[in-house]
């Protein structure tokens, strides 16, 4: 008899969602994190009395989390404390000129329109063409498998008006917000948000383009930092049995007349389980945990040809002063283009842009949550645009100057004085990512998020060659981001109780 | 005309027209055939994973 009925290999959110929902079921759950901490990416640590969060920043699109907590027998907004983000985001344009946006639609119908009163009008058309799509993707492709042409049916059987939004995902997004609005000063505030899918919008599915009206439907942040979402997730997971060990690597599933029968961990012990959840990225799955020589060689090529999406840069910044920012998120006003010509001219040559004319994000949680920081204290994130692959150099060589030259920008730019306010500044570079938290090449959205890599291209929630076999986690289907993490978590755990009969 | 020939100049016509298509899209749009024309032979294989 097998020791658990369910491992699961990984404690970030996918994983914590499915571990915590397959306990619920009734079935004895292990969960086995590399690390000492839970969450992945969405995850928060403390240094110096700051507490600043690993990667993600902010929870938007609920309703996959809601469901998950509603399954539990819970509430999310009962079992983690959500601070409404309002004003949403500030645009901060190079000529030290910003724009808030704030959640209501109305108000920024009004910013757009002393922009441009064209794009203001079209504002509307926009928002009720987004918030359909999003009710039907919601309805559709957020929540169910896509594992195979099958599922795909089956999504539009259950909601045919999929069928109006399926050919957004072979247009871009970028095609999507120029179809509704045309000045340039405009289109500005709407680009970055591109690469919050981890695309330039040129490669970005059209569908994404949905994301400037999304936001307005709500962003909120976790009082206490982003760790309180899989907090929240372990502790229900726990009241139904539970168990975690921190602290154990797996390095081998064991795989037994095609079927997956528990796993081998780093000090060479094994554990029995009836099925094996996998909350790790799909590649280092199939290839090192199980290994190559196990799949048939469409699988094997398959796994090969995924590619791992922008590597992350990140600089945990703690300071003495309120700082001179307007919201919960700033980012650059970029063009379209510009955000394009990164990917074709530095991304895919491995050429930094330099620091004065590279562009990101700057995110203040404490303007949400001030126990994040000593009284008058605050902490910010700063995320500058990066990858992985750099040409004639190496990410532990050259992230001290590249974070210094970045800060001294922002200060100087976007952010003014915020380099002599600076308590303590912590870069982590896609290289220190890929070692403390086992992304390859620093990928917080795992794969490409484009449509080569969604949907039926992307690793199935279900293993195609390997049986009692479950993928959960930003390498599968739906993708990376917090709710939809989570939402593959529940995807999982629907195919294991479907396919394992229980 | 024979039928070779007709094939070679029904094949000639749809790579003119090809190229011609290609440069009149938007920089966007060759950016986006570009990436998917090299990702396209992978697909088979990712639907198998």
């Amino acid at each position: 008899m097998a020791d658990y009925d369910a491992i699961v290999i990984g404690a970030g959110l996918g994983g914590l969602s499915s571990g915590a929902l397959l306990a619920h079921h009734g079935l004895k759950v292990l969960v086995l994190e590399q690390s000492d901490r839970i969450g992945g990416c969405c995850s928060t640590f403390e240094r110096n009395g700051y507490r600043h969060d690993v990667g993600a920043s902010i929870v938007e699109i609920t309703q996959p989390i809601e469901t998950v907590f509603r399954k539990l027998g819970t509430r999310f907004d009962q079992e983690v404390e959500l601070v409404p983000c309002d004003p949403m985001f500030s645009v901060m344009y190079r000529n030290g000129e910003r724009i808030t946006i704030e959640k209501s639609i109305e108000a920024t119908g009004r910013v757009i329109a002393s922009i441009s009163p064209e794009d203001g009008r079209r504002w509307y058309d926009f928002c009720d063409y987004c918030s359909d799509m999003m009710d039907v993707l919601l309805d559709t492709i957020l929540c169910s498998p896509a594992d195979t042409m099958g599922d795909m049916a089956r999504m539009i059987r259950k909601n045919p008006a999929l069928l109006r939004y399926l050919p957004t995902f072979m247009t871009t997004y970028q095609d999507l917000i120029q179809k509704y609005f045309k000045d340039e000063r405009v289109l500005r505030t709407m680009a970055y948000q591109s690469l919050y899918m981890g695309m330039p919008p040129a490669l970005c599915p059209g569908a994404f383009g949905m994301i400037p009206y999304s936001e307005h439907r709500g962003i909120w942040y976790p009082r206490g930092g982003m760790i309180r979402i899989p907090e929240a997730l372990l502790r229900c997971g726990q009241k139904d049995g539970l168990e975690i060990r921190m602290n154990s690597s797996v390095t081998s599933v064991i795989v037994r007349n095609g079927r997956a029968q528990g796993v081998v961990l780093a000090d060479g012990g094994e554990i029995s389980s009836r099925m094996v959840v996998s909350n790790i990225n799909p590649k280092m799955l199939y290839l090192d945990l199980i290994g190559e020589e196990n799949l048939p060689w469409l699988t094997r090529s398959g796994v090969k040809s995924l590619r791992y999406g922008k590597g992350l840069c990140m600089i945990y910044v703690g300071v003495d002063c309120k700082p001179p920012l307007d919201a919960h998120h700033s980012f650059t006003a970029v063009s379209m283009q510009e955000v394009n010509d990164f990917w074709t001219n530095h991304v895919e040559t491995g050429v930094m842009l330099p620091a004065s004319t590279n562009y990101g994000l700057v995110c203040w949680p404490s303007h949400s949550d001030d126990s994040l920081a000593p009284e008058g204290h605050h902490v910010i994130n700063v995320i500058p645009e990066s990858f992985y692959h750099l040409k004639g150099a190496d990410w532990d060589t050259f992230k001290d100057q590249f974070v210094e030259e970045y800060l001294d920008y922002i200060s100087e730019k976007l952010v003014p004085g915020l380099k002599g306010h600076i308590v303590h500044a912590i870069a982590a570079s896609p290289k220190d990512y890929e070692r403390s938290l086992n992304l390859p090449e620093g990928s917080i959205y795992c794969f490409h998020q484009d449509a080569t890599h969604q949907a039926v291209f992307r690793p199935s929630s279900k293993s195609k060659c390997i049986d009692g076999l479950y993928l959960a986690g930003s390498g599968t289907h739906p993708g990376g981001g917090v709710p939809t993490t989570v939402a593959s978590g529940y995807i999982a755990f629907n195919q294991i109780v479907k396919h394992e009969r229980l | 005309m024979t039928k070779k020939k007709k094939f070679g100049l029904i094949m000639t016509a749809i790579v003119v027209l090809g190229i011609v298509f290609y440069f009149l899209l938007p920089p966007h749009k060759k950016q986006q055939l570009r990436y998917l024309l090299k990702q396209a032979h992978t697909l088979p294989g990712r639907y198998m994973v």
